[in-house]
């Protein structure tokens, strides 16, 4: 006995492609790698991280930085300091590595007296102020950028948050080289009511 | 074509209907539905229960209340060092905990952890206050645990102030049984 003829049958399938070319044509979204989604933004934006904000609110350029009551440390390239604020949301954010790239594809990773090497969060409906610090090669400033990226195991969509420090150039990391202090002192962390 | 044969199609043709309906709704709604783990993972509170008590992890608690405080003083009058920013406040949470038949316990007691839930979903992690009368973990070895009797433990979070007209009750959580119970008020 013949269920369906051909012709029906063809139609059916013919449907079925039609719902997956659908997929196909309108993606939702556009991810820059499988499962990473990078929000990109600048100084003074506050970016999307899950449901939490995070805002970089200053980078300074220094030859030292100074750590609670020790002696400065000093280098030979540059010190870059990143200040920033966390909002935390509803979902839990787990835990991300912070790390400054360059044009030339140079990735740096923050100092040790910093403790902490990413954003840092507090409990829902807490805001937290960090620094970060980065040791940096001072000929190799142009299109520095601070990555957040996302700790995970598993292979399911997460987000990492890249904010572009404003340094286009090498005439203006020269500029930003001339000005820099000649010390940093890394600020206490203050955690505030959202 | 006769009836019978005809009739016999379209019976064929109804049930193939009906079983791919089927299939594609059971491929839709498994990870809903029936995966358990995805549920536990999504955070999904998977019993309420009021005050309790409720075991969980062959543990049993109980709520015995939950109050919000401006700040905390240890025996001697003293104010417990907290990280308390201005326009928060402190909530106690205070529990009894009975361990039970056939769970694991050392000379530190065990590992026990209720966090603080409100009504959109914030959860709370327990602080440690040093020189709460009360201990504030079940491992405290001036507080120690005995099977099968009920002892009294508390809970400290710091929360902001807005949050606590939202605030539901603590949330106690067991991996391994995927479960996850919200004991309220």
């Amino acid at each position: 006995m013949k269920l369906y003829r051909t012709s029906t049958v063809l139609v059916g399938v013919l449907f079925v492609l039609l719902g997956g070319l659908t997929r196909l044509a309108t993606p939702e979204r556009v991810y820059d790698s499988e499962n990473r989604e990078i929000v990109h933004g600048t100084i003074g934006e506050p970016l999307k991280y899950r449901d939490s904000t995070i805002t970089v609110h200053r980078v300074k350029f220094a030859k030292a930085y100074v750590d609670d009551d020790d002696k400065p440390v000093e280098t030979n390239g540059v010190f870059v300091a990143v200040e920033y604020e966390t909002v935390r949301g509803t979902e839990d954010v787990g835990s991300n590595d912070a790390s400054l790239s360059t044009d030339e594809g140079t990735e740096y990773r923050p100092v040790a007296a910093t403790i902490i090497d990413g954003a840092d969060f507090v409990e829902p409906g807490f805001a937290r102020s960090g620094s970060l610090v980065f040791e940096v090669n001072s000929a190799d400033l142009a299109g520095l950028t601070l990555n957040f990226v996302s700790l995970q195991f598993w292979t399911v969509l997460t987000q990492d948050v890249s904010v572009d420090l404003g340094v286009p150039d090498d005439k203006i990391a020269q500029q930003l080289l001339d000005t820099a202090s000649p010390e940093y002192v890394i600020p206490k962390t203050v955690t505030r009511v959202a | 074509m006769n009836p019978s044969n005809r009739l016999l199609r379209l019976t064929a043709q109804v049930s193939l209907l009906i079983a791919l309906l089927a299939v594609s709704a059971f491929l839709l709604l498994r990870v809903y539905l029936d995966d358990e783990e995805t549920v536990y993972d999504n955070g999904a509170v998977t019993e309420v229960v009021e005050q309790g008590p409720a075991t969980i992890g062959l543990v049993e608690w109980k709520l015995d209340s939950l109050q919000p405080y401006t700040q905390l003083m240890d025996a001697e009058k003293k104010k417990i060092d907290l990280d308390q920013p201005a326009g928060s406040v402190v909530i106690v949470a205070t529990a009894s905990v009975t361990p039970k038949d056939g769970l694991k316990m050392d000379s530190d007691g065990f590992i026990c952890e209720a966090k603080l839930r409100d009504d959109r979903g914030n959860l709370w992690k327990s602080q440690s206050a040093y020189g709460f009368p009360l201990p504030t973990y079940c491992g405290d070895d001036d507080h120690p645990f005995v099977r099968n009797r009920a002892s009294k433990i508390a809970q400290v979070y710091v929360v902001p102030e807005s949050a606590v007209q939202h605030l539901t009750g603590i949330q106690i959580e067991n991996l391994e049984e995927r479960r996850r119970i919200l004991l309220t008020r």
